[in-house]
């Protein structure tokens, strides 16, 4: 997906600026992806080894973007305080700033509508749509 | 009767009104017996039931401001101490974090003073019920007012994920090896089921995209309690008991099924009334997908004497 | 001959027909981008029309009342958007404009509202999942040209509350202009619509004396009564109606009752 007409490097630069998060804190301990209750490939620590090797459209196309629960583990156990969740956050932000939803509305279905708690659907739209 | 009772400005969320009005309700009725009296702010919003992670993002922040300010004018009304007790943990979440970053940069704050209905002034402090127990009540003197016997009951606390991260900005207990769920039902005198997936993950937001996905964490999580020996699991979060509960009772009947009824699991003030000794017919346990009333029945049952007065 | 042809080609410009008042001041205003000198105690709808511009879409009763004309504005030099209803909204200097006749809403299939064994709460988050994008910006709010709390009403439906969301979006007149300016693409005036329709098929309850009425007509009790007034001659006709009896304004109820009560 041509997300970005711009390079590599001002592309990271921006998503720094936007998350507050500086990528090359990163030591590659691995502790986030151990603690991930996610089945992210490319886990946490590979996603941030890929936008500082400058492989950023890579990181941004990856699919298991979608697959953060926002659970803040990673963030807290980084011991370099650096938090993959808001990486992972600001690029999902650079595709859904484009319109291009992860989750179709309209085809949520009733039954799911009509059962869920109003927290799945409104933290669901902010994450998805 | 209710000057009394000290006056507590509520806010309650979405969740609180509809699927989770049980939490609500078994809350408010605990908090008369206890000595306050919650008292839902005039008008409210949806506070978004999500903290931005990108700091650019000052949109996130205007849903939670609004609450805050309203807040903030309930307690300036009343001229009380500007404290909002709260139940949901993402609302919690969200509302505790807004405050964080509006102390932390001011600037945020200008700006959207610049946008919303009147300026908020950024007084109110953001409490969760379980804070105020811990804090203003006390365990110890939380564990005087039972009247029910309890020690019957193995229950594992399940914290979930946004009760208490990031700690920084949450300040409420260890994200680890929290404690503060634990002290409550030792307060009420349940028998505390120490179990390593209290602090995992439900799915959370994922049921709405990979629902499969939160199958297999809720039941990883319920299955941990169950083999640590918990009779039932206490959040105080509703997504979780949402994610929890539903998806229990989606195996139903399958080789995943925990036990022959099904693990239930309580919005931790629902077992407090039980242990208060009030009427819980209100606190909607009938919406729970898990009859959490089966495992009630020792501490429920008519004639139960009242418990000597712990010292 | 010349003359009445030329009579003719005017009738269309309703504006050009306009008689300021003695000593009215001309302002300068943009329309579409063309600047115009209009009488300065238009409204927006006449002094468009003044210019030359005829309404074939976004005007409608011109009594502030049936949402047709929402309009947003400018004025020159100031950044901020304005909105009101053209038809009650007067011209003011610099002021730029361009009618927009219709911006494209969702509307959910409301047939089956009267049917539907849904929870009022459960019914509007299925035929509006959208409103769980809300997130609190206020903009609907600001741009309401009747001053309803739009996102309180939201927020009311988001939480459940139908019948408080329903009271709230009351005095909507289904303009539109907060449907432009949602960041989250909400169609807020349909949700009330919508909102309104559950509430009064399923949670306002009836009133009685309607009902009785209702059965009254259904059942000819006033047939005679209009048999009588057809056949009445005009002169007749506003003899009784000028000299009918009337209610006092502000009366309380049960205060007042006519003396002729063969016809109640």
């Amino acid at each position: 997906m041509q997300i970005l007409m711009k390079s590599n490097q001002s592309a990271l630069k921006e998503l720094e600026l936007a998350t507050g998060e500086i990528v090359s804190d990163c030591y590659q301990c691995g502790k986030c992806t151990a603690g991930c209750p996610a089945s992210m490939d490319p886990s946490p620590s590979v996603l941030i080894h890929y936008l500082k090797l400058g492989l950023f459209e890579k990181a941004v196309n990856s699919e298991s973007i979608w697959s953060c629960m926002g659970c803040l583990t990673c963030s807290e156990r980084c011991p370099k305080n650096v938090s993959p969740a808001a990486i992972v956050e600001g690029l999902k932000r650079l595709h859904l700033n484009r319109m291009k939803p992860r989750v179709i509305l309209h085809a949520l279905g009733q039954e799911f509508l009509a059962n869920s708690t109003q927290q799945a659907v409104v933290s669901g739209f902010r994450k998805f749509i | 009767m209710s000057e009394n009772l000290t006056h507590v400005p509520y806010y309650p969320g979405c969740s609180l009104k509809t699927k989770a009005l049980g939490y609500e309700r078994s809350a408010m009725d605990c908090a008369k017996a206890i000595g306050f009296e919650m008292h839902e702010i005039a008008t409210w919003n949806c506070c978004g039931a999500s903290f931005p992670l990108t700091k650019d993002n000052l949109m996130g922040l205007a849903a939670p401001a609004n609450i805050l300010l309203e807040a903030e004018q309930h307690c300036q009304e009343r001229e009380i101490d500007a404290n909002l007790i709260t139940l949901c943990s993402f609302c919690y979440n969200t509302l505790k974090r807004t405050d964080f970053a509006f102390r932390e940069e001011p600037k945020k704050l200008e700006t959207l003073n610049a946008f919303l209905k009147r300026k908020y002034q950024g007084s109110v402090k953001v409490v969760h019920y379980l804070e105020y127990l811990r804090d203003v009540i006390g365990f110890d003197n939380l564990a005087k007012m039972i009247k029910r016997d309890m020690s019957n009951l193995r229950v594992a606390p399940y914290y979930g994920c946004l009760l208490l991260k990031p700690q920084k900005e949450m300040a409420l207990d260890d994200p680890e090896e929290p404690v503060i769920l634990h002290d409550f039902l030792e307060a009420i005198g349940c028998q505390v089921v120490d179990f390593p997936g209290q602090v995992d993950c439900c799915g959370s937001y994922l049921i709405m995209r990979d629902p499969e996905k939160v199958l297999e964490l809720s039941h990883n999580i319920l299955q941990e309690a169950n083999d640590y020996g918990a009779d039932a699991l206490v959040t105080a979060c509703p997504l979780c008991q949402s994610n929890l509960d539903q998806s229990e009772g989606e195996r139903r009947g399958s080789d995943h099924y925990i036990g022959v009824q099904g693990m239930p699991i309580f919005y931790f003030t629902q077992l407090l009334a039980v242990a208060l000794g009030l009427d819980t017919e209100p606190h909607q346990f009938e919406r729970h997908c898990i009859d959490p009333t089966s495992v009630l029945s020792t501490c429920l049952e008519d004639g139960a004497e009242p418990i000597e007065a712990k010292k | 001959m010349p003359n009445e042809n030329k009579q003719i080609n005017h009738v269309a410009m309703v504006g050009d027909r306009t008689i300021p008042p003695k000593d009215a001041r001309f302002i300068e205003i943009y329309i579409m981008g063309q600047r115009y000198k209009v009488p300065e105690t238009l409204t927006i709808l006449k002094a468009m029309e003044y210019a030359g511009y005829q309404f074939k879409r976004s005007c409608g009763c011109r009594g502030g009342i049936c949402g047709a004309c929402g309009t947003f504005y400018r004025i020159l030099g100031d950044h901020s958007i304005y909105t009101g209803l053209a038809c009650q909204t007067v011209v003011e200097p610099g002021m730029i404009l361009a009618q927009s006749p219709f911006f494209p809403p969702n509307r959910a299939d409301h047939i089956g509202i009267l049917d539907s064994k849904m929870p009022p709460d459960e019914h509007i988050a299925t035929l509006y999942p959208e409103i769980f994008r809300c997130v609190g910006c206020g903009t609907c709010t600001r741009t309401c040209p009747m001053e309803i709390d739009v996102m309180n009403y939201i927020a009311l439906f988001k939480r459940g509350d139908v019948l408080g969301g329903a009271k709230e979006s009351f005095d909507c007149i289904m303009c539109g202009l907060c449907v432009v300016r949602c960041p989250a693409n909400i169609t807020q005036m349909e949700v009330g619509l919508a909102g309104r329709r559950i509430a009064a098929a399923k949670l306002i309850s009836r009133s009685e004396v309607t009902k009785k009425r209702a059965e009254q007509v259904r059942t000819g009790r006033y047939e005679a009564m209009l048999a009588e007034l057809g056949q009445m001659d005009r002169e007749k006709l506003k003899e009784i109606y000028t000299s009918r009896e009337r209610e006092p304004n502000l009366s309380g109820p049960g205060e007042w009752m006519p003396k002729d009560q063969s016809h109640l």
